[in-house]
């Protein structure tokens, strides 16, 4: 499935959703399914063409239930079922997500650290985020100690590298560029 | 032309006149018998009127032809003249140039020597400017060279030192260092 039919699908559900007032509770069961339905078991079996329509929309409808979604979510499932997109629900998660983070003002950032982050420092950096984007940031935090030391940050895709494994690359690779002689 | 004719015709008549006199005289002989001095007479006549029609009709011819003949030797002689002072010219041009041929020879040497000088200048200077690219040449590629061989060297050290700096970090950071990490990160971003 193309990134414009999940988005598609996703805006619809996010509408739905916000109907109900149910947005966060929704974009949490959309992950909750995305993250089963990627089993590499449970996906053999929705897209194995040897399994009938029926038997895969009563498997999915069956994991919903297992999973305690709501009543829109099943629906939103049999949907997925009858039109054969339950392989594309990790698609349309992340799509609900990213909608759902722009209705709601906010990004998502990914806050890497050669030694865990204090809780002041951890709100400095978002503080400091925030004000940079306008936008709420929720931040996953990462401990790498292969980074030396500093921080850095992935907000959707964009990096700020303030490591000292970068620092210390950069002044080699200045080392190595430099033109005057040794 | 009728000059000519005419003249032709005098002419036909003073050869033909003696004739006629002695054919008369043999007559005159026979028949009348005439007298030695009158016989003298009328050959003395006949000799003045050959001698007139002589004088009036061959000798302008004669004339004529003896001047267009010396007008010929007149121009022969000229021609002659004018070959014989440019044989002159000639022979005198030879004889200077074999005067002057020990100096030709001279200043052809003189030449051909100047000309094997400039051509072995010439010669030298390719060479030189040869010489010199290649050297150029040369001097281009040996600093490449050392150029090439300072990069690897720089690059070999920088790694060296990432290296060093990497391993070292770890036991020589603390927390402080972290949070100043931290401090100047947030500072850069905020910037």
């Amino acid at each position: 499935m193309s990134g414009s039919v999940a988005r598609r699908y996703a805006k619809a559900i996010l509408s739905v959703a916000q109907g109900e007032n149910q947005l966060e509770k929704a974009g949490e069961e959309l992950l909750a399914l995305a993250a089963v339905t990627a089993d590499p078991v449970v996906a053999a079996a929705l897209a194995n063409p040897l399994v009938s329509e029926g038997k895969r929309r009563d498997l999915a409808t069956a994991i919903a239930r297992e999973l305690a979604v709501g009543p829109t979510m099943l629906n939103f499932v049999s949907l997925l079922a009858d039109r054969q997109r339950l392989d594309q629900v990790g698609g349309i998660a992340l799509q609900y997500r990213r909608l759902l983070d722009d209705k709601l003002g906010r990004v998502r950032a990914v806050i890497t650290s050669a030694k865990p982050l204090d809780a002041s420092e951890l709100d400095r950096i978002l503080a400091v985020f925030e004000q940079k984007t306008g936008k709420k940031v929720l931040a996953e935090t990462v401990v790498d100690e292969s980074q030396l030391g500093g921080v850095i940050v992935d907000i959707e895709g964009k990096v700020f590298d303030g490591s000292l494994r970068n620092q210390l690359k950069t002044l080699a690779a200045t080392i190595a560029g430099s033109q005057s002689y040794i | 032309m009728m000059i000519w004719s005419r003249r032709v015709a005098a002419l036909g008549l003073v050869l033909c006149w003696p004739l006629l006199a002695f054919g008369a005289e043999g007559h005159g002989d026979e028949h009348h018998g005439m007298s030695t001095p009158l016989k003298l007479t009328v050959m003395t006549i006949n000799l003045g009127i050959f001698m007139y029609l002589l004088r009036a009709t061959a000798w302008p011819m004669i004339r004529e032809w003896v001047a267009a003949r010396r007008g010929l030797v007149v121009e022969a002689l000229e021609k002659a003249a004018i070959a014989t002072r440019e044989a002159e010219a000639l022979k005198q041009q030879w004889t200077d140039r074999l005067a002057s041929l020990d100096r030709e020879i001279d200043d052809m040497r003189a030449q051909a020597q100047k000309q094997i000088e400039a051509e072995r200048e010439q010669i030298l200077e390719a060479t030189r400017k040869v010489t010199e690219g290649i050297q150029r040449d040369a001097a281009r590629a040996a600093e490449q060279e050392l150029r090439n061989a300072q990069d690897r060297l720089r690059a070999e050290v920088a790694e060296q030192a990432y290296q060093l700096a990497s391993r070292a970090a770890p036991s020589l950071l603390g927390a402080g260092e972290q949070k100043r990490f931290v401090d100047e990160f947030i500072e850069q971003v905020a910037r």
